[in-house]
């Protein structure tokens, strides 16, 4: 008993909220049978810290700001919370949900179908690059739900296909990233579309004071559950750096560390799209396998299909997958280059140490680069040691 | 040894299973599939898919029935060869565990507490040249907690149930009630695994500990001390050896500083309680270990969706032969 206690205790002490109601259990929420039968089916057992505190502020229809560590289970507390106020008699959008990537909305989706399974729930993926006419046809059909990205969902809400008189929810995942620069606008422009009296749940792993003075005018007196800035970094996460010198020691690096690599699955991450392309060809010139992808949408499914079923084990890409995908076997994250972004480092070392498995992540530096190692240490209270010779038994 | 690795489930593994040859072996996860492989070579023959997460399995001692549980609250009863579905029941909560009784004729479902039900254990009789192969025969009273598993005791005289209190249930098949309770764990009991002819069982608890029994004086004869979470054990027809597997659960793993070794499967000797040696290749918990019963091969299955399958070494079998007794020959 009082090792219960004690976990609940230092659950507590990772968050600061606004809303101080804890429930540990599903059955304890007052959600609708039907959608605690979709969470068992789903396999769900116990929520997590984030889904006892923030599951049932969304449910009572509360304005949420809600951050909660990489891997810890943020997806399914909003798609629970959400759908635990649809109304299923009534087959119109009463929710949007909007992700920055089109694989992060197929990821929502597929979860929001699984949970809302037995409420016979309707969700549709509003992501573009398929036919607009096939968009039109399904949403034109009746949908609950939309899970999107911002320009086609735009697109649709601007002409009159997703009826915008009774959405009720606007919920926007990986928040920081869809209010920042490249974002932003767009984001706007669909908040305009909608009634005055929606609420909103805004989530992400990382949250920045800009992020947070921007969410004033979206919201009203939310409920706001952030993590400590001591406890963001993901301590399942081992974190190394490596002093290759000069930039051009780091192939040499990556190279020594390859056969490590392909024990598991790994994702590395260059700051560039050009970065990308010369360091997949050089590895592939020197008959390494690697994949990589930075953009075009046609190639990244396939590869990312490719990835995650582990017919290739390391992937290179860019910053554009450092969030929210969910790939089961990812137990290293390597930084060839530093992230610009200090949030994105969060962001990329959370793509190892998924919900309920370890990770690593190794960071590149060359000589002039040994403060940001320093920065990064102190920006989130977290330890990045000196990569050992015996890196394989940390994977 | 390097390990086959089984890689096709998107989700955790729930449970490995070899059939009575070991040339099989059926794996369950909740990404809803039971996937079927070959033993030897890890190549995989199909998959049966069910409508919810797979708790647990059991296949018939022919290998010609596969039953599972699952959390679309259905039990199935599934042809091995075609991948067909012939029978399934239905309850009002997920089922947990399954599993045949010794000789096939019966089968018993645990049905999970949740959602304002109390965790059962159901018994149906299992006939195989019926069209309707499960009938409901009786239901044991509740332990009015939830139970992780349960297994017939031997000769189907008694069944054991794994509970969420720390105890270990006994139930009486005949009279059909509680006979005994074993209340030695201090926190959930997640797995009970039988020796050969089960004379001795084992139960793994999450207060770290597993603890070996005889089955028929219910004393306790040793306990394994791994100072973290145990899901699962194997334990070897062929030497005095245990497997424990585990680790934290999964919903403290990314925010704990302990590293992936916590995951390794770890290697006991049941008579001498030492530590052997362990193995690592998984980076999230482990949650069910199984050898085939010729005791050459186990298989792994973790949290992170992998299936490790290690055909053991020559070396292996010689390691602690100075440790084993060997009886002076008649003459």
């Amino acid at each position: 008993m009082s090792a219960s206690n004690k976990d609940d205790q230092l659950m507590k002490n990772e968050f600061e909220s606004t809303y101080d109601k804890i429930v540990d259990s599903f059955d304890n929420m007052e959600l609708p049978k039907d959608l605690l039968r979709g969470i068992y089916s789903y396999g769900f057992e116990k929520p997590s810290a984030i889904q006892q505190r923030a599951i049932i502020p969304l449910s009572k229809g509360f304005d949420i700001i809600a951050q909660a560590q990489s891997g810890t289970g943020k997806t399914a507390t909003f798609t629970v919370g959400i759908l635990s106020r649809i109304d299923i008699s009534v087959l119109k959008c009463q929710a949007l949900i909007i992700a920055p990537t089109r694989e992060l909305a197929q990821q929502i989706q597929k979860v929001v179908l699984a949970l809302g399974e037995y409420l016979h729930i309707k969700s549709y993926a509003c992501i573009g690059g398929t036919k607009i006419t096939d968009d039109i046809q399904a949403l034109q059909s009746g949908v609950h739900v939309v899970v999107g990205t911002p320009g086609r969902v735009f697109e649709m809400l601007s002409r009159g296909i997703i009826n915008r008189d009774t959405i009720r929810i606007f919920c926007l995942d990986e928040a920081d990233e869809m209010l920042s620069r490249g974002f932003k606008d767009q984001i706007y422009e669909i908040f305009r579309f909608l009634p005055k009296t929606i609420q909103v749940g805004l989530f992400s792993a990382t949250m920045t004071d800009e992020t947070l003075g921007i969410t004033s005018k979206f919201m009203q007196n939310p409920v706001s559950i952030l993590v400590k800035k001591d406890e963001l970094t993901l301590e399942g996460i081992r974190q190394f750096y490596v002093n290759v010198g000069v930039e051009q020691g780091k192939f040499e690096v990556l190279t020594d560390l390859y056969e490590t690599l392909s024990i598991t699955q790994s994702v590395i991450f260059c700051n560039t799209r050009r970065k990308v392309d010369w360091l997949t060809s050089k590895m592939t010139e020197q008959k390494f396998t690697v994949s990589s992808t930075h953009g075009d949408q046609k190639d990244r499914d396939g590869i990312l299909q490719a990835f995650r079923s582990g017919a290739t084990r390391v992937l290179i890409t860019t910053d554009l997958l450092a969030r929210g995908i969910d790939v089961q076997q990812v137990s290293l994250v390597i930084n060839f280059d530093l992230p610009t972004n200090i949030e994105n480092y969060i962001h990329r070392i959370g793509r190892s140490g998924r919900f309920g498995r370890k990770g690593v992540a190794i960071n590149f530096i060359t000589d002039a680069e040994r403060g940001q190692i320093d920065e990064l240490s102190r920006h989130y209270n977290t330890y990045i040691a000196e990569m050992p010779q015996d890196i394989g038994s940390f994977l | 040894m390097r390990p086959i690795s089984l890689r096709l489930h998107e989700r955790p593994i729930t449970q490995v299973l070899f059939n009575r040859e070991g040339d099989l072996l059926f794996v369950a996860a909740k990404d809803k599939l039971v996937s079927l492989w070959y033993t030897t070579n890890g190549e995989r023959i199909g998959s049966y898919q069910c409508g919810g997460v797979v708790y647990s399995i059991d296949v018939s001692q022919d290998s010609k029935y596969l039953i599972t549980a699952s959390a679309d609250a259905k039990a199935r009863v599934w042809d091995v060869s075609s991948g067909r579905q012939l029978d399934s029941t239905d309850f009002e909560v997920s089922a947990r565990s399954i599993e045949f009784s010794q000789g096939d004729k019966q089968i018993l479902v645990v049905t999970d507490q949740v959602m304002g039900c109390q965790a059962k254990i159901h018994v149906f009789d299992f006939d195989k040249d019926e069209v309707r192969k499960l009938n409901k025969s009786y239901t044991l009273p509740s332990p009015q907690c939830k139970i992780t598993q349960a297994t017939w005791g031997p000769l189907n005289k008694t069944i054991f149930a794994s509970c969420e209190d720390g105890a270990v249930r006994i139930y009486c098949t005949e009279k059909r009630e509680l006979i005994k309770t074993i209340l030695d764990h201090n926190k959930l009991v997640t797995r009970i695994e039988w020796t050969k002819h089960r004379i001795m069982f084992m139960t793994c608890s999450k207060d770290g500990t597993a603890k070996l029994y005889d089955t028929k004086t219910l004393k306790l004869l040793r306990t394994f001390d791994t100072g973290r979470p145990i899901n699962a054990a194997g334990i070897s027809p062929l030497k005095p050896h245990v497997i424990l597997g585990g680790g934290q659960s999964a919903e403290s793993v990314t925010t704990t500083k302990v590293d992936a070794s916590q995951f390794k499967v770890r290697f006991f000797h049941i008579v001498y309680g030492e530590e052997l040696g362990g193995l690592i290749g998984h980076i999230g918990p482990v949650h069910s270990i199984c050898f085939t019963p010729d005791g050459k091969t186990f298989a792994t299955g973790g949290e992170e969706g992998l299936v490790q399958v290690n055909h053991l070494d020559e070396s292996y079998f010689e390691f602690d032969d100075d440790l084993v007794y060997n009886p002076p020959v008649q003459h």
